[in-house]
């Protein structure tokens, strides 16, 4: 082995790693300077962050990243999160209980996910039927799950107490390690969960989705419409059925975030999950996406919902007001989409 | 016979609002009353301007998510910022001022939509969020009231017993109706959204077009903030959150196209009253505001099923 194809192994790598990683670890980079290294990279935020990508903007991306890559977009994902949050905190604040808390978990899982399933299966059914903009479809389908969730809610938010298996998902870990502190003179030990419930489910719903895009008829299907939506129905997809599949995917994602955000908070209010859809699909550009469809794929999305969270939490570490928060997530997803589109350009 | 046919869809939008009406009338009689039909009016003045803007940038083939973050940044600038004496001079100085942010913003969305090639969905979404962001930073937490009676007629008074909102709103009708029909940036609006490939071939500036309308539907939110504003006599950054959907529904009912290029100012007006006679229904049979979001949500999938513009087989 000489030098010469070592460094083309190398080069043939590098070429392999999406550039968003570096952009990621850009961004970790500077917080961290500006934050303080020993502040921000301790352990107990760097669980943080991965904790805020499971129960926010990291399974929905999944979602945002299906309907991108099919050449639509789905702005109901934030508003069926809040839906389904809001049904799984109702069922289980269900007193007194006809059922017993087991059942009643199951239950409740069990029809916040249908109610995701129902949402994204009426987007899909307009969506796959007809050539409406996918935009104003499910911007409609997010105002009916919107108010839905305020109904249920009745101008409060549902606390879900003591129910320990439930909190389990969003707040348990199935290893810990004791990390001690000193404060002052005090000594204090903290447990820190690090390998999370939330975020094992999330990383199994990623290898999940990464085989049904590499792997399975559905995931060629999606990539073929993207990449060329006529090419695709001449050569025998069915694009009715597939663009039906990505959008009740898409609403059975965005209920298992509703869940686990329920389940982290053990509260849910209307207002959690809304816009939470721009956080995705700022997420799957990130991650390589582009809005003309058939690009990218789940783990560079996953890298994008990173990349999403780790600047959510940077700009809190650096004490951003939250109006500034708003100004700069707005300016991301501009600047990002604008270099999407202009790569598209080229 | 010809003219009917022609007509056809705006006449059967017409028909569905005479049918709501009369329904309404009879199920509850006050309903018909002139205070009550003024009062209608006046309610869906505001959503009908905003709605005219935003149908500016439909015809083109986009959307604007940023009015309601419009309304309030510049109501927010004026209570804060542009009100600085009470004269009568000072208020024109302050409405001038927010007819010129207004503008910006629109350049700002119609910047990123045609120089930047993004989707028109998000970058009126990026733009609303940095609005409102403005909207709370320049607030510091206060709430502005107790304006001039000179600004407060703008949105409360009433000429010859008519409010002032819906002169302004029939004023506004009148003039994007003839700039749509009568002047070639109107023709051109109409080409850019049907073809914007031919409209560039036949020698039309698209990008221009398109930045003029996102730029005037900026404009008519600053106006409708400025008459919001005087309305309500308080400026915070919360209100007007949920004028982009309502004007969208409005829209969508009054016939304008999601694909660009079909639909009139006429229909807007329809539409907006239709969408105002449905709330104001909902609220006369006592239903739970919270119910009126959803409505407008279920109206928007409705409308736009219906339009056989956009409803046509896919691709």
């Amino acid at each position: 082995m000489n030098a010469k194809s070592g460094r083309r192994r190398v080069q043939a790598v590098l070429k392999r790693v999406p550039m968003t990683l570096f952009l990621l670890l850009g961004i970790i980079l500077v917080f961290s300077l500006l934050t303080g290294p020993a502040k921000y990279l301790k352990l107990s935020n760097v669980m943080n962050v991965i904790n805020q990508c499971a129960s926010g903007v990291g399974i929905l991306a999944l979602g945002s990243f299906l309907a991108i890559c099919s050449t639509g977009v789905d702005l109901s994902l934030g508003g069926i999160a809040s839906l389904s949050g809001m049904l799984t905190a109702k069922l289980l604040s269900w007193a007194p209980a006809p059922i017993g808390p087991a059942l009643l978990l199951v239950l409740a899982i069990f029809v916040a996910l249908a109610a995701g399933a129902v949402m994204g299966s009426l987007n899909g059914l307009i969506l796959s039927r007809t050539n409406i903009p996918s935009f104003i479809i499910t911007l409609g389908v997010s105002k009916i799950c919107e108010t839905l969730s305020r109904v249920i809610a009745g101008g409060t938010t549902i606390r879900v107490n003591g129910h320990a298996a439930f909190e389990f998902i969003g707040s348990g870990s199935l290893l810990s390690v004791q990390q001690t502190t000193m404060k002052g003179a005090r000594v204090i030990t903290r447990s820190i969960g690090i390998l999370p419930v939330s975020v094992l489910i999330m990383l199994a719903l990623y290898v999940l989705f990464s085989l049904l895009m590499r792997r399975t008829p559905f995931g060629t299907y999606v990539y073929a419409i993207g990449g060329n939506y006529e090419a695709a129905e001449l050569s025998g997809i069915d694009t009715t059925r597939t663009r039906f599949r990505v959008f009740l995917l898409g609403g059975l994602l965005a209920a298992v975030t509703g869940i686990i955000m329920t389940s982290r908070l053990t509260a849910a209010s209307a207002a959690n999950g809304l816009g939470m859809e721009f956080d995705g699909i700022a997420a799957a550009v990130v991650g390589g996406a582009a809005m003309t469809g058939g690009r990218s794929t789940p783990w560079r999305t996953f890298i994008g919902a990173l990349t999403i969270s780790v600047l959510r939490n940077g700009f809190s570490m650096i004490e951003m007001l939250p109006a500034m928060q708003m100004i700069a997530i707005g300016l991301v997803l501009i600047i990002v989409v604008a270099i999407d589109a202009a790569r598209n350009r080229r | 016979m010809q003219w009917i046919k022609k007509h056809l869809a705006t006449l059967s939008r017409l028909s569905i609002l005479l049918v709501m009406f009369l329904l309404l009338v009879i199920v509850s009689p006050s309903f018909g009353t002139m205070t009550n039909i003024l009062n209608v009016l006046r309610v869906s003045s505001l959503t009908l301007m905003v709605a005219t803007g935003i149908a500016l940038c439909m015809l083109v083939g986009g959307i604007d998510l940023s009015v309601g973050a419009t309304i309030a940044l510049t109501s927010i600038l004026f209570g804060s910022r542009f009100q600085l004496g009470h004269g009568i001079g000072d208020m024109v100085f302050g409405i001038a001022g927010i007819l010129v942010v207004s503008a910006l913003i629109g350049a700002c969305n119609g910047f990123c939509v045609a120089w930047l090639r993004i989707p028109p969905f998000l970058a009126t979404y990026g733009i609303q969020q940095i609005a409102r962001g403005l909207a709370y930073v320049l607030t510091n937490g206060l709430v502005y009231s107790n304006f001039t009676s000179t600004f407060q007629f703008i949105g409360g008074g009433r000429i010859l017993g008519i409010h002032t909102p819906i002169i302004f709103a029939a004023l506004l009708l009148l003039i994007v109706g003839l700039m749509l029909n009568k002047t070639t940036l109107g023709r051109r609006i109409y080409a850019v959204g049907s073809n914007r490939e031919a409209a560039r071939y036949s020698g039309i500036n698209v990008n221009a077009t398109l930045m003029m309308a996102y730029i005037l539907s900026g404009i008519i939110a600053g106006f409708a903030g400025i008459v919001y504003t005087s309305r309500l006599n308080c400026a915070e950054p919360t209100i007007g959150s949920e004028f982009a959907q309502e004007a969208i529904a409005a829209a969508a009912i009054g016939g304008i196209s999601f694909k660009g290029g079909h639909g009139n100012v006429f229909g807007v007006v329809v539409g907006a009253l239709i969408l105002t006679l449905i709330t104001n229904g909902m609220t006369l049979l006592s239903i739970d505001s919270n119910w009126q979001v959803g409505a407008t949500g279920v109206i928007i999938i409705l409308a736009v099923l219906i339009d056989r513009n956009t409803a046509k087989k896919k691709h």
